[in-house]
């Protein structure tokens, strides 16, 4: 147990290091600015692809999904579309509710003994923290589009100006940057500390939250305290994208360091459990209607299956059967 | 009733009633693979487990909901552990991650060891679904345990009085408690007489009715356990005028297949599909029943033969509360007096979403009904779900680790009925309620409506 968590933050330490310690080599730059880069967004990309396409193709003979409320049956029930859809219209909202709201984490219950009465409470710590971390991570996402496009669309900028809202400090810090490493930090505390949750965790597990919190710290510093060449940093990605990559020659070791981890997490993405990025989608215990009564279940890309049916083999054998003396159904 | 297993020579020592010539202990590791290969060749759970073993984000939610795991603390019941003895053999077997990189992914070569632990806590789920309900990810635990049933089972890892009972099923009585014909007409004599005393109006039990609107099943132990439910819902039918009937060939819907074989699956529902096809019947109605009910409702349309596939498929709460709703059922709530609490089948709440029909009927014929906390798609199981209610062997274990916080929950109702339309529930309840004392009764949903009901005597 304790060896995955050594070896998850020594891994993530040795790989800034690499970065760090890369920083003002002239030859070095064009590797860690240009080649790792391209390598790990082409892995990330065409990893993403193949895992969703090999689940995707994976057939699913069975319709069992949970059934969170009502069903639909007769018109005078009500029913819970959501909870239980019966429809692809359903099934879309009970999607959307559960990726953009995080709603089977908000149905958490928890049982205490309370005066010696079992009392039971809801328990929304994993829901919010759960909930702030990755609507952070998308405006974050959003935010550093900024630096893809020229000139900045009015969605960038306006998620931007959304985000430092309160215009805390200077420059104006972004609420989803604590929101990141407040909701990280409870993850991480929370698998640490949790005995249960320690014994399940192998080394990924905490690669992945540690991995992901050096990103968001680097960033965070680059914001606050030692502030990047944003002009630097802008014609690389312009380079990138216009794919005539230049290597600029101010950028601080910092930042190297906070783009060599993205690639990292980039490159590692596809082989991880934060597939579930798309695999959330595909679950057939949420992405299917309950409707196995109303209609059969064909999943539309079976194999077609080769069958002899017994009227067949009837049809086949019908002479043979009679000399035989072995009753047919058909004359 | 069923008995404790005598181990025998065929059995391994360490898990005698789950295991029937069972394969010795060297052998197991290369048919476990073998038959996990085969699976994923028929691509029938290739999606359950890439999918859900490649995104569990182990986030332990599953152990927070799991009442096992509350109760016992035990890590062989953490979900996510439990799901994980499959991933580790899955990741290091049959994916290329695994292969490469073996422990620091999280796959693990398969030791006889491991399987031991699998046979220990794939037995140890009740398969309620109560994770699945609450799972991020829709990670449905219940299935891991199920495929890993499977897998167990072609090692000859089953619970005996499983594998006694479907054996029974599928063989000459055709029934899982192996009621012969004769025994089973008496019984509905007997029920008849029954009717007859209690109301003084002949109601009939139609027997192998051609062309009745409603084939009626129920699990075949309520001819034995439960006659006050059956006799309620004879007096239903012939209170809503219904017309309907029962077979004297195939009268049984349970269908152990759910729990541990796709093939026994198959088998037992076209069994149970059979009869109704050849009766020209329009529904088939299932007995209060949980499992039953589930796995009728999700794969009649896909498992049974394709001129069984138009049959109507009903559980009785669905048909009483259309009567109910329709005027044709008179009822008096003064007949039971008390306060009632009810208890949602996991297999008719997260399995099917019944939820609402029995509380109508429910509230109809009772005075005074309290809910549960929590309930519905929050609802503990019972305890014994999963099939292990008929363990004999695991009762200590239903009374501790499973059912526990059943009978906390029970306690706190206060209430002094609880109402379980499900053979399995009421069985494992009644257990509880005498192992804890609760001091409550046991009944099913269609007892009460049998009291409540107002017959007219010219009917």
């Amino acid at each position: 147990m304790i060896i995955n968590l050594a070896g998850s933050l020594l891994a993530v330490l040795i790989l800034s290091l690499i970065a760090w310690g890369a920083h003002g080599s002239a030859g070095l730059a064009s590797l860690f600015l240009v080649v790792i880069p391209y390598g790990a967004f082409a892995v990330f990309l065409a990893g993403f692809v193949w895992r969703i396409v090999s689940w995707a193709r994976s057939p699913v003979p069975f319709r069992i999904p949970t059934t969170c409320g009502q069903e639909k049956s007769l018109p005078w029930i009500q029913s819970k579309p959501l909870e239980n859809p019966s429809n692809t219209a359903g099934v879309i909202g009970r999607m959307a509710l559960e990726v953009i709201l995080f709603r089977s984490l908000f149905r958490n219950t928890q049982a205490e003994i309370y005066e010696g009465r079992t009392v039971y409470g809801s328990a929304k710590w994993l829901w919010f923290f759960g909930l702030t971390f990755h609507w952070s991570l998308l405006v974050i996402l959003v935010r550093h589009m900024r630096f893809f496009v020229e000139p900045v669309g009015p969605i960038i900028s306006g998620v931007a100006a959304l985000d430092g809202f309160f215009e805390l400090g200077l420059p104006t810090f972004f609420l989803s940057d604590a929101g990141i490493l407040a909701g990280l930090t409870f993850l991480f505390l929370r698998r640490v500390v949790v005995p249960q949750l320690r014994y399940i965790s192998l080394f990924t597990d905490y690669f992945a939250v540690l991995l992901i919190l050096a990103v968001a710290a680097t960033g965070t510093l680059m914001r606050t305290v030692f502030p990047a060449d944003l002009e630097q940093v802008k014609t690389l990605a312009l380079g990138w994208v216009s794919f005539s990559p230049v290597v600029p020659s101010g950028v601080s070791a910092l930042f190297q360091t906070h783009l060599f981890l993205v690639c990292a997490l980039l490159a590692w993405f596809p082989f991880s459990k934060l597939m579930h990025m798309g695999g959330v989608f595909l679950s057939p215990t949420r992405n299917l209607a309950n409707d196995s009564r109303m209609r059969r279940h064909i999943n539309p890309w079976n194999s077609p299956v080769k069958v002899h049916t017994y009227e067949e083999y009837e049809n086949e054998f019908r002479d043979q059967m009679k000399t035989a003396g072995i009753p047919v159904e058909k004359e | 009733m069923t008995e404790r297993h005598q181990p025998s020579q065929d059995t391994d020592p360490k898990y005698s009633y789950r295991s029937e010539k069972t394969l010795p202990r060297e052998e197991r590791v290369v048919r476990f693979l073998e038959t996990l290969r085969e699976i994923l060749g028929a691509k029938i759970y290739n999606l359950p487990l890439e999918l859900y073993l490649g995104t569990c984000a182990k986030c332990n939610n599953c152990a927070e909901q799991c009442q096992v795991y509350q109760t016992s603390g035990d890590q062989r019941d953490l979900p996510a552990w439990r799901s994980d003895l499959l991933r580790k053999v899955y990741k290091k077997y049959f994916t290329r991650s695994g292969k490469l990189f073996g422990r620091l992914v999280g796959a693990k070569a398969l030791t006889e060891e491991d399987i031991d632990d699998m046979v220990d806590a794939f037995y140890r789920c009740t398969m309620c679904r109560r994770c699945g309900v609450n799972c991020p990810l829709a990670v449905d635990n219940a299935l891991i345990t199920r495929i890993g049933r499977v897998l167990l089972e072609s090692l000859g890892f089953v619970p005996t009085n499983m594998t006694v009972s479907t054996r029974a099923q599928l063989g000459e009585t055709g029934n899982t408690s192996a009621i012969p014909k004769p025994a089973f007409i008496d019984t509905l004599d007997f029920l008849e007489e029954e009717l007859k005393d209690e109301t003084g109006i002949d109601i009939p039990i139609p027997r192998d009715v051609e062309g009745a609107e409603y084939f009626f099943a129920a699990p075949v132990s309520d001819f034995i356990m439960e006659a006050d439910t059956l006799l309620g819902i004879a007096k239903t039918f012939h209170a809503a005028g219904a017309s309907w009937t029962v077979s004297t060939e195939n009268y049984d819907a349970i269908n152990y297949g759910l729990f541990y074989s796709d093939v026994v699956l198959e088998k037992v529902l076209n069994r149970l599909l059979e009869p109704v096809h050849r009766l020209k019947c329009k529904t088939l109605v299932i007995g209060e029943c949980g499992h039953a009910t589930k796995s009728g409702f999700l794969f009649q349309k896909i498992l049974g033969r394709p001129e069984y596939r138009g049959i109507q498929l009903k559980n009785i709460i669905e048909v009483s509360h259309r009567f109910l709703r329709e005027g044709k059922l008179k009822l008096d709530p003064a007949k039971n007096p008390g306060v009632y609490t009810y208890h949602d089948p996991c297999n008719l709440g997260r399995g099917a979403g019944l939820y609402e029909q029995p509380r109508e009927l429910l509230k109809a014929v009772v005075q005074n009904f309290v809910e549960m906390t929590p309930n519905r798609q929050m609802n503990y199981c019972c305890g014994g779900g999963g099939g292990l209610v008929v363990v004999e062997d695991l009762h200590d274990w239903r009374m501790s680790a499973g059912g526990i916080k059943k009978a906390d929950q029970i306690r706190l109702t206060g209430a002094k009925y609880v109402v379980a339309p499900c053979a399995n529930c009421k069985k494992q309840l009644r257990e509880l309620v005498q192992a804890h004392r609760l001091g409550v009764e046991i009944v099913g949903l269609h007892d009460l409506i049998g009291k409540a009901i107002v017959l007219q005597k010219d009917a």
